[in-house]
């Protein structure tokens, strides 16, 4: 009945029977030949703020070409977007929109990047590699929101052509990645390792649920690792929760959690430490030398960006980040 | 006739033996996983015996141990059986637990693996809900495995604390066989064969054979859910006497009538056989069968025991030679194989009598290849096994309409 | 169709029905992981997943590469 094959992708490593479809839904093995099922075919298709990614350390205030497919490595109990990530690529509906054509119409559209995201890329990785080589041509920046549940091996391969990568670090514990997402912790931050030592531009997003990772000491740990693996200048962003999906027993994030955090990350060395999803403080960029404030934030608009070359316009200091 | 029912005895025996035999010679090696091996690390300082009984177990000082697979074979998870060793103390609380084997996607379940995520199970008894979301934690991406993972720890788990240990559990699995099943079985029993000899007696008393059929239906068949069955004897035999009453009850009951009155227990207590029999009676015509044709068809319930005997034992697996239709009907489950048999042997009696009986049942074949012979049965026109006059006693379920009472007592009983 | 020829389909479909129920219980773990599983995965494919526009393109090895 035809070769078993094992998908290599992602560290869940699927082996899939002939005419099994992977975990991820999108790939599928066919008379022992892995197909992926997803190639030029995003379901969401979109031009954002980089803002939105989040990125606040890249290109502030440019318009990013956002693409997504069908499915996910993951399944998160939380999951924003899961009518796309936890769906078949047959389910929703897509465009035929082929890697040429999407730098395209980012050109077309004015964007200086092309964003992978909302679900998780790795799933459509040929077509994110096939695409991400294509917009160097054009002088297009690549970047990715992705979970980092992704094995080395690929990852290596695409990180020459990947500018920046916005990863969730969604706990500190195997138990929360093991219960609420379906995953383990390990391969995410050997990811996170892996992008920093192939000099792609990191920042780490942390969705902070209630009573499920918001207690501050084991904050405090990831933090920490972040400080001795990947540096002080790595932006974090702490996110606010939602109830949503299949967690919608739980309450939103009080306000005071988010600062609380924040301030266990500053103290742990972090330089940069934002909050999202709430609006009020913690948006804006300021110098980690002079204290001055560099960019303006309120909600995904940069009001003001005093960021000269990549330096502080009022000491000079270097700014981590990618700037022009 | 009677010639080659002692064939068919010997050849019945011989494959019974050398099934055995081969199932001991391939299939009992000891398995993969060393399953004393885990014991000694749950349970350290516990020695615990070999396994054995029904259900399979061993046991240690305080302690019982058992693989979840081998009490609850049929719970399934996303690719097979998550075999799971249990360590349970007297009181029917779990004191440790290991999964030693299963086909699950290996990257999806590993957390389920941990010694972290299996203790939530610790310190649980059989009598907490052992549910995934209600005391026991889902695993994202694992929800079948994790669901088969409780369902068989707990299923596993409220029969061995109510078959091995006594333990008296408050949920509805655990079955309706209460401490006193069996003193409730002996009772009917022993009333039913009482009835028999008072009807070999007096005729006056036949009546008493409907109401026991009445009972068999509603005693062992739907109240305790335990008609004897070849499981039973295939159970003892590959893994030694279990130490229920009410197996023991069932097995010795059924062995004693054997020996004293064939296939008494056919005729009397068999809630398949009453349930066969009463349908048998609606006023609906009776195929026209030749009795060469009939006689001939009857031989087939003894090679059916023969293949049945062979798959359960050489294959050391009780449940690989069952296709007793009383098992799937009155346990309410079966595959939908078994189910179809079940319909196709119920609707043929309304134009065979005892259809399953005459032709198929492997207890029928069994039974009646022990019978010892007694020429007083010679049959009548009302048999309700419609045997030909003069049958072999095989064939005869002790109905007693044809008993000559003559030959015996005389005349005067009238 | 006469009694006797009837009773013989009965006997013959029940005797049938029984050869099932024991291959069913000797080989029915590998047959419903194996065979059912696949013609279940081929028809997915083949009437729906083929309908929905989707290409298929080959997707990437490393180990081989390595």
């Amino acid at each position: 009945m035809g070769d078993k094959v094992r998908c290599e992708l992602c560290p869940t490593e699927c082996e899939l029977d002939n005419y099994q479809i992977g975990g991820c839904r999108t790939r599928i093995n066919k008379s022992g030949v892995l197909y992926s099922l997803v190639y030029g075919k995003p379901c969401s298709v979109a031009i954002d703020p980089i803002e939105k990614k989040p990125f606040y350390h890249f290109l502030p205030a440019t318009a990013a070409f956002s693409i997504a497919t069908a499915g996910c490595v993951l399944d998160c109990k939380f999951c924003q977007n899961y009518q796309i990530s936890q769906a078949r690529p047959e389910e929703v509906d897509h465009k035929d929109l082929p890697p040429a054509d999407v730098v395209r119409q980012a050109l077309y559209y004015g964007c200086r990047s092309i964003t992978y995201t909302y679900t998780e890329p790795t799933v459509f990785y040929e077509y994110m590699f096939d695409t991400a080589k294509l917009a160097r041509d054009f002088k297009l920046k690549n970047t990715m929101h992705t979970c980092g549940y992704i094995n080395s091996r690929p990852l290596r391969e695409l990180a020459p052509f990947m500018d920046a990568a916005d990863v969730d670090l969604k706990a500190f514990t195997e138990d929360f990645y093991s219960r609420i997402c379906g995953g383990r912790l390990r391969p995410v931050l050997d990811t996170l390792v892996e992008l920093k030592k192939a000099g792609v531009w990191i920042e780490i997003t942390n969705l902070v649920i209630p009573t499920l990772n918001d207690d501050i000491k084991k904050i405090s740990e990831m933090t920490a690792w972040i400080v001795n693996n990947l540096g002080r200048d790595v932006p974090l962003h702490f996110s606010r929760f939602f109830p949503y999906y299949k967690l919608k027993n739980l309450p939103p994030t009080p306000p005071g959690t988010l600062s609380d955090a924040r301030k266990a990350a500053l103290d742990s060395g972090l330089r940069y430490v934002y909050i999202g999803n709430l609006a009020g403080g913690g948006q804006n960029t300021s110098c980690h030398k002079c204290g001055r404030l560099l960019v303006e934030r309120s909600g995904f608009r940069v009001n003001q960006n005093n960021i000269i070359n990549g330096r502080c316009g009022s000491c000079g200091t270097g700014i981590p980040g990618v700037w022009g | 006739m009677t010639r080659d029912i002692r064939n068919i005895r010997t050849a019945i025996l011989s494959v019974a033996l050398s099934a055995v035999a081969v199932g001991l010679l391939f299939n009992n090696q000891t398995p993969v996983i060393d399953e004393q091996a885990i014991l000694r690390e749950l349970a350290p300082g516990a020695s615990f015996t070999q396994k054995g009984g029904t259900p399979p177990h061993y046991l240690s000082e305080g302690l019982v141990a058992f693989n979840t697979h081998d009490i609850s074979p049929s719970v399934r998870g996303y690719a097979g059986p998550i075999k799971t060793l249990v360590v349970m103390d007297r009181q029917g609380r779990i004191t440790g637990l290991r999964i030693i084997d299963h086909r699950e996607t290996k990257n999806y379940v590993h957390y389920m693996e941990t010694p972290e995520y299996l203790s939530r199970f610790i310190g649980r008894s059989v009598n907490d809900p052992l549910e995934i979301g209600s005391d026991i934690d889902g695993i994202s991406r694992a929800t079948i495995s994790v669901q088969a993972l409780a369902r068989s720890v707990r299923e596993s788990s409220v029969k061995a604390a109510s078959d091995l240990l006594g333990v008296r559990v408050l949920r509805a699995e655990a079955g309706r066989a209460s401490e006193h099943a069996w003193i409730i079985y002996t009772a009917y029993f022993s009333a039913a064969f009482f009835c028999y000899f008072m009807t070999r007696h007096n005729p006056r008393f036949l009546y008493t054979r409907d109401v026991s059929l009445v009972l068999g239906l509603i005693i062992p068949g739907i109240y305790l859910s335990t008609p004897f069955s070849m499981l039973q004897l295939f159970n003892m035999v590959l893994f030694g006497p279990s130490n229920s009453y009410l197996w023991l009850a069932l097995v010795i009951s059924t062995a004693i009538s054997v020996l004293l009155a064939g296939r008494f227990y056919c005729g009397w207590i068999c809630p398949f056989g009453a349930l066969s029999e009463l349908l048998g009676r609606l006023p609906v015509r009776k195929w026209n069968i030749s009795s060469g044709s009939d006689g001939d068809w009857r031989r087939l319930k003894y090679p059916a025991l023969g293949i049945s005997i062979a798959a359960a034992l050489a294959g050391r697996r009780p449940e690989s030679g069952n296709y007793e239709t009383y098992v799937t009907l009155f346990s309410l489950s079966g595959s939908y194989l078994s189910w179809g048999l079940v319909g196709l042997t119920l609707i043929a009696n309304v134009r065979v009598r005892r259809f399953w009986c005459r032709y198929l049942c492997p207890v029928a074949a069994l039974t009646g290849l022990l019978s010892r012979s007694d020429n007083r049965y010679v049959s009548n026109s009302q048999c309700p096994m419609d045997n030909r006059p003069g049958p072999h006693i095989s064939e005869c379920i002790r109905c007693n309409r044809c008993f000559v009472r003559t030959e015996r007592t005389g005349e005067q009983n009238g | 169709m006469g009694d006797e020829k009837k009773f013989r389909a009965l006997l013959v479909s029940a005797a049938l029905l029984i050869a099932c129920i024991f291959s069913y219980n000797i080989f029915g773990e590998y047959l419903r992981a194996d065979i059912f599983e696949y013609i279940k995965r081929r028809a997915y494919y083949e009437n729906v997943l083929k309908n929905k526009g989707l290409d298929l393109r080959e997707g990437m090895h490393w180990r081989k590469k390595q």
